[in-house]
């Protein structure tokens, strides 16, 4: 460093001090350099969804329309274990009224989703299956052709004071390497 | 101690502070409160005298605006002016260059430089780098702009605080005499950049669509950090501009003005008072105070008076005495800090002041003292502080590069307002 710049930078530390620093952080708050402004490509979207997941914001329909013609996939996963637990304990007969009460539900919920989905310009599929609320979500994303998962931070179980992200949902993002918006 | 000797000594004092201040080797707030300690302690000016030389106008208007200027930028105030001149700017070079060199020098003529392009600087670069061009001519823009901007008014610049506060200026003759001043010479500077670096303002239509989308999409809402604060401090300040417009009329003291603004505006945000307080430069009010009692030493042992009287045998009208003062306070304020340089100088036009008209003189040093900054890298804190901000993103500004425009600009736009001074109060 030559000596002029070695003056500038001591005086400009004599005169602005931390204060720079300060302005430079703040700025970085809502200044995107142009790289940033590039969205990713985003061409498939894997969206769990259950009857804990609540509505879905607008913020997340509007990201989601920044991807037009992207396929987005919502599932719904009805937990094996719950159902297991109900079938030892209530029997058969009451485990299957809640399966078909679970899949009503899923339809409905999928059919409202996707409507939104659909009117932004994105394909929509449906599924419904039983397993894994997390475990399946992990597999999916690992093996499916998906670029982004959309997961709602109370989607497994509600979310509690002491955890403002449920443990499947924090299971989920600790194991997903491709891109995830929890919202 | 004997006259000479004192003499002697409070002349060593002030050298060898203004000595240590140059070097650079001692912070300049530890040389001059050590030059003013060294002073009383021999009592080359006596503790009972000691508020005859500190001037509380220009203290307390300081503390005063740095005050109400470090509350309003809690609430994103700058950040907001910014991105809203980014947007007015619609992605033109040119409109760039001409917006943020306006909003620079009009921010700057009623609140301190310093913080003005700390603050506006990393939009303006955020915004080059945007439009891809050479972002030197940008930031020299807004260094000129920023120390004309103060030039303008009473509260502008920390020299015409301290003449304001000597000779009894008030805000409204500062904006009569000196604000026609800063207008042609910040059109003049700008015009000068322009025929300079006239090929780095050119970007073409499909990447002004493309900044103009990316700068759309700012929202300046986002960066007001405290909406309630945001209202307070525009209202605060407003009112404090308007009190500047009327304090002669009124009978008050600039100083009072912001201290009462500075006081409306700690108790209506409701903030603590040790975190607003604690952003006070104290560093240089301390400064200042230092400076004036070694300035007070040389008034009290004569030597001003002696100066005075050897200047005022050489130059035996105002229009002499205007020239002189305009060019030795430009050419001074360059190389040296021009705060120790205006407060040697205010005795000085003060003593002239039995053999000649020195309102003018004023005005001069005010024109030279403020201006002369924009000759060096180094003339002036807004110069340092675009220049070291540059330096940390990566865009070198050379001390020849900087010499090379800044040199033309001073002598231009002070020649330019020594021209008007000499028409207005000499004569053609």
């Amino acid at each position: 460093m030559d000596i002029f710049t070695r003056l500038i930078q001591k005086k400009f530390r004599g005169i602005a001090g931390e204060r720079y620093e300060e302005v430079l952080r703040r700025y970085r708050e809502f200044l995107l350099l142009p790289e940033e402004f590039v969205l990713p490509e985003i061409s498939s979207v894997l969206m769990p969804i259950d009857r804990f997941s609540g509505e879905i914001p607008e913020g997340v329909y509007e990201t989601l329309s920044a991807y037009p013609g992207a396929s987005v996939t919502v599932v719904y996963i009805s937990e094996r274990k719950t159902l297991e637990i109900i079938e030892q304990t209530l029997g058969r007969e009451e485990a299957e009224k809640l399966r078909k009460a679970k899949l009503e539900f899923a339809k409905k919920l999928s059919e409202e989703i996707a409507s939104r989905l659909e009117k932004l310009g994105l394909r929509v599929e449906r599924k419904y299956f039983i397993g894994s609320k997390s475990d399946d979500v992990i597999t999916m994303m690992e093996e499916g052709d998906f670029d982004l998962l959309v997961v709602s931070r109370s989607y497994g179980s509600e979310v509690s004071r002491t955890s403002p992200v449920s443990p499947v949902v924090m299971k989920i993002v600790q194991h997903v390497v491709k891109p995830a918006m929890v919202y | 101690m004997e006259q000479g000797i004192t003499t002697l000594v409070a002349v060593v004092v002030f050298l060898g502070v203004y000595a240590l201040i140059i070097s650079e080797k001692v912070h300049r707030t530890v040389a001059a409160l050590f030059g003013a300690a060294l002073i009383l302690f021999i009592r080359i000016v006596p503790w009972d005298k000691l508020p005859e030389y500190l001037d509380l106008d220009t203290l307390f208007l300081l503390i005063g605006m740095m005050i109400i200027v470090n509350t309003a930028r809690e609430s994103g105030l700058f950040e907001f002016i910014a991105i809203k001149t980014a947007k007015l700017a619609r992605g033109s070079p040119m409109k760039v260059l001409l917006l943020f060199s306006l909003v620079t020098a009009l921010v700057s003529s009623v609140l301190d430089n310093v913080t003005t392009v700390l603050l506006l600087t990393p939009m303006l670069l955020y915004i080059t780098r945007l439009m891809d061009v050479n972002p030197v001519p940008f930031l020299l823009a807004e260094v000129f702009a920023s120390n004309i901007g103060g030039t303008a008014t009473l509260i502008g610049d920390p020299p015409n605080i301290m003449i304001g506060s000597a000779a009894g200026l008030s805000f409204n003759e500062f904006l009569v005499n000196m604000g026609p001043i800063a207008a042609v010479d910040l059109v003049l500077s700008l015009g000068l950049i322009y025929l300079i670096y006239r090929g780095a303002m050119r970007v073409d239509e499909k990447k002004k669509r493309s900044i103009t989308s990316i700068i759309e999409s700012l929202r300046e809402e986002e960066a007001i950090r405290d909406h309630s604060l945001f209202r307070k401090s525009v209202i605060v300040i407003l009112a404090v501009i308007g009190l500047f417009f009327v304090h002669d009329k009124l009978g008050l003291e600039p100083a009072v003005v912001a201290l009462f603004g500075a006081s409306v505006l700690l108790i209506w945000s409701g903030m603590e008072p040790d975190e607003i307080l604690e952003k006070v430069e104290w560093t240089a009010i301390f400064f200042f105070v230092g400076l004036f009692i070694l300035v007070g030493a040389l008034v009290e042992t004569g030597v001003i008076n002696g100066i005075a009287s050897w200047v005022t045998g050489h130059i035996h009208s105002t229009g002499e005495a205007l020239v002189i003062i305009t060019w030795f306070s430009a050419i001074a304020s360059a190389i040296v800090d021009n705060i120790p340089l205006t407060a040697a100088m205010i005795p000085l036009i003060k003593a002239m002041g039995s053999s000649m008209n020195i309102y003018p003189l004023w005005w001069a040093l005010s024109l030279g003292a403020c201006l002369g900054g924009n000759g060096t890298a180094i003339g002036a804190s807004a110069n340092v502080v675009v220049i070291g901000i540059a330096a940390r993103e990566g865009i070198r500004i050379s001390f020849v590069e900087f010499l090379k425009v800044g040199l033309v600009v001073m002598i231009v736009t002070v020649a330019a307002g020594m021209a008007i001074l000499w028409v207005r109060y000499i004569g053609v």
